[in-house]
């Protein structure tokens, strides 16, 4: 039956492009493994984000509907439709974190990283975001770096001691960030 | 209280990482027990243990494993469920980052006990920080024969995308299968109809550990702890107000009051319990008064609460009631797949109200109308989550009375 016509190759610039390819061709152009495909091209793209560029030329390599590509992302909270960051920070607003007090990490986080939460810092580098229980839950306040946990972060110093480590932050004065893309976080 | 070191035993006296160092702590010795029984002879153990799925669910593991034996069928799997997405729940993650080879020992007696030639690892995205270690126990477990085409069974990672949800079995495999985590109609049941429709046996972490423990030491050991029905030991997540958050092991029948106050520490700058919750954000609330109830099953199911997935959270008198209840329903509000009624908009209606709550702005029936709706999601939701979200709120207006009552005379 030809009645849905041939699709069109979507156009995608040739370094994203490479990024799909690559991330298709590890899972072996299986489209069942759509969640750990998209995870991984997600992780690739500086802004750590599935673009609607992106998942309709994915969609179209795969063969499935864009619409079951995108009911994938926006169904799971590891997945943006968004752009982020080349660091996404991350840190829990769930039950055993508000009790023992995450709303000061969040404050000292937008203190330290000068963004709010849920907006790109202006040098596009760092995107703040809370998230759901990561089972970090004794050694909390706890916090997420690019899939990286730092744990018992119970004061500033301690705070800012994971954002050197992780490359995000390279200056000792708060709110200022280096410009370094940083490596692939996930040890 | 001394320390129970059965399931935990080789926690700190390897690396997690060498499988020689594994071997030399009595790695696989397990395996070969399991191989010298029969595929019955392994189930029939399972079932003498008293072992109790560790998830949250507590399915007998024996009998679950026999049935999943006597479906037929070519393509049977075996999957890890390593999705640990409880709150207050990190046990699984301990056990992964410490004694990995013996969970996917586990895997294998299981593969060899239900005759399934695949296994998979379904790991949440939270632990993606495990992956290369987890790769490299099966690369050397591979390269040592006891996975890959020698032994006839293959274990291949997965990784979860941030699904609270896809804890669940059905939502599992449909992650596995490149969709959206929305939980599927039973029957037809996993064990029939699971991955691609294949017979499916899906168990917990930390079930796997201890099906690997109970052939290495034998059935008398396992059930030389724990109480009546509640056999052998248990892995507790311990947090919240105590001195020493962590994961700890106890046999079945140790009280509540032991774990918070000599596990724990006893609570942080000399507090007293308020309320604990057990098993996680799904699990029901207790108070101080209930402290000396022993955990096991049975005894905690008569104190109307759980073991759920082993989540112990302590909350001390600076907690409020409703900022806690709060805090759940917003979890749950998050985490719902959406699929069916009674809990995609059970949840949110109830969320308005919790929201008013804490606000200082409930009105008059809102209690009333909160368990009424956490009611029908507790009877008429298409899955655990639904079912289990509002244990919480119920089991906080029982022991709290006055907290709720507040709301609506405050007006």
């Amino acid at each position: 039956m030809v009645w849905l016509g041939e699709r069109v190759e979507p156009a995608l610039d040739e370094q994203k492009r490479k990024i799909v390819d690559e991330g298709i061709a590890k899972f072996n152009s299986d489209q069942t493994r759509l969640v750990d495909i998209l995870l991984c091209i997600q992780n690739e793209m500086s802004m750590q984000y599935i673009s609607k560029e992106v998942a309709s030329y994915l969609s179209w390599k795969l063969d499935i509907p864009l619409s079951r590509t995108f009911d994938v992302i926006s169904f799971y909270g590891a997945l943006s439709d968004t752009p982020r960051g080349t660091f996404v920070v991350q840190y829990c607003d769930s039950v055993v974190c508000r009790l023992t007090g995450h709303t000061e990490i969040e404050a000292r986080l937008v203190e330290l990283l000068g963004v709010k939460p849920r907006e790109t810092s202006k040098s596009g580098s760092v995107w703040l975001e809370s998230v759901p229980c990561f089972g970090a839950c004794d050694i909390s306040p706890a916090i997420r770096i690019n899939g990286v946990v730092y744990g018992r972060l119970t004061d500033v110093n301690k705070i800012e001691d994971a954002l050197k480590r992780s490359g995000l932050l390279n200056s000792q004065i708060p709110g200022s960030l280096s410009n370094n893309r940083g490596e692939e976080q996930h040890v | 209280m001394s320390e129970i070191r059965y399931i935990s035993e080789n926690f700190d006296r390897y690396d997690g990482l060498s499988i020689g160092a594994y071997k030399a702590l009595g790695g696989f010795e397990a395996l070969k027990s399991a191989r010298a029984l029969n595929r019955e002879e392994i189930c029939t153990t399972l079932i003498h243990s008293g072992l109790q799925g560790r998830g949250g669910a507590a399915y007998g593991t024996g009998i679950k494993w026999q049935q999943a034996l006597s479906v037929t069928g070519e393509d049977k799997v075996v999957i890890c469920n390593a999705d640990e997405g409880e709150p207050c729940t990190f046990k699984d993650r301990t056990l992964l980052e410490k004694d990995p080879y013996r969970i996917v020992e586990g895997m294998i007696i299981a593969g060899y006990a239900v005759n399934a030639k695949r296994g998979f690892i379904y790991l949440r995205e939270e632990y993606w920080h495990l992956r290369k270690q987890i790769e490299h126990v099966l690369a050397s477990c591979q390269q040592e024969g006891y996975l890959g085409e020698e032994s006839g069974f293959q274990i291949e990672l997965y990784s979860g995308a941030g699904a609270y949800v896809c804890g669940e079995g059905s939502s599992l495999i449909e992650s596995m299968e490149g969709k959206s985590g929305r939980p599927r109609i039973k029957p037809p049941f996993i064990k029939e109809a699971g991955l691609f429709l294949k017979p499916t046996l899906v168990n917990n972490v930390e079930t796997l550990a201890c099906v690997t423990a109970i052939f290495q030491h034998g059935l008398d050991r396992f059930t030389s702890y724990g109480e009546g029905k509640s056999t052998g030991t248990k892995m507790i997540s311990l947090a919240g107000h105590v001195n020493k958050p962590g994961t700890y092991e106890i046999a079945f029948g140790t009280p509540l009051r032991s774990i918070v106050e000599q596990l724990g520490g006893g609570i942080k700058n000399g507090g007293e319990v308020k309320f604990f919750q057990l098993g996680g954000a799904s699990g029901r609330i207790g108070t101080k008064e209930q402290l000396d109830t022993a955990y096991t099953y049975e005894a905690l199911s008569k104190a109307g609460l759980d073991v759920g997935s082993g989540g112990f959270l302590v909350a001390d008198q600076s907690a409020s009631v409703i900022a806690f209840i709060k805090s759940v329903q917003d979890f749950f509000i998050h985490e719902s797949c959406g699929k069916c009624t009674p809990c995609r908009e059970g949840n949110r209606q109830i969320g308005h109200i919790v929201d008013r709550w804490n606000r200082s702005e409930g009105r008059e029936k809102d209690v009333e109308t909160a368990k009424r709706f956490a009611n029908i999601m507790k009877s008429c939701s298409f899955c655990g989550l639904g079912e289990t979200a509002q244990s919480a709120l119920l089991s906080a207006i029982k022991h709290f009375p006055e907290a709720f009552m507040l709301q609506e005379e405050s007006r």
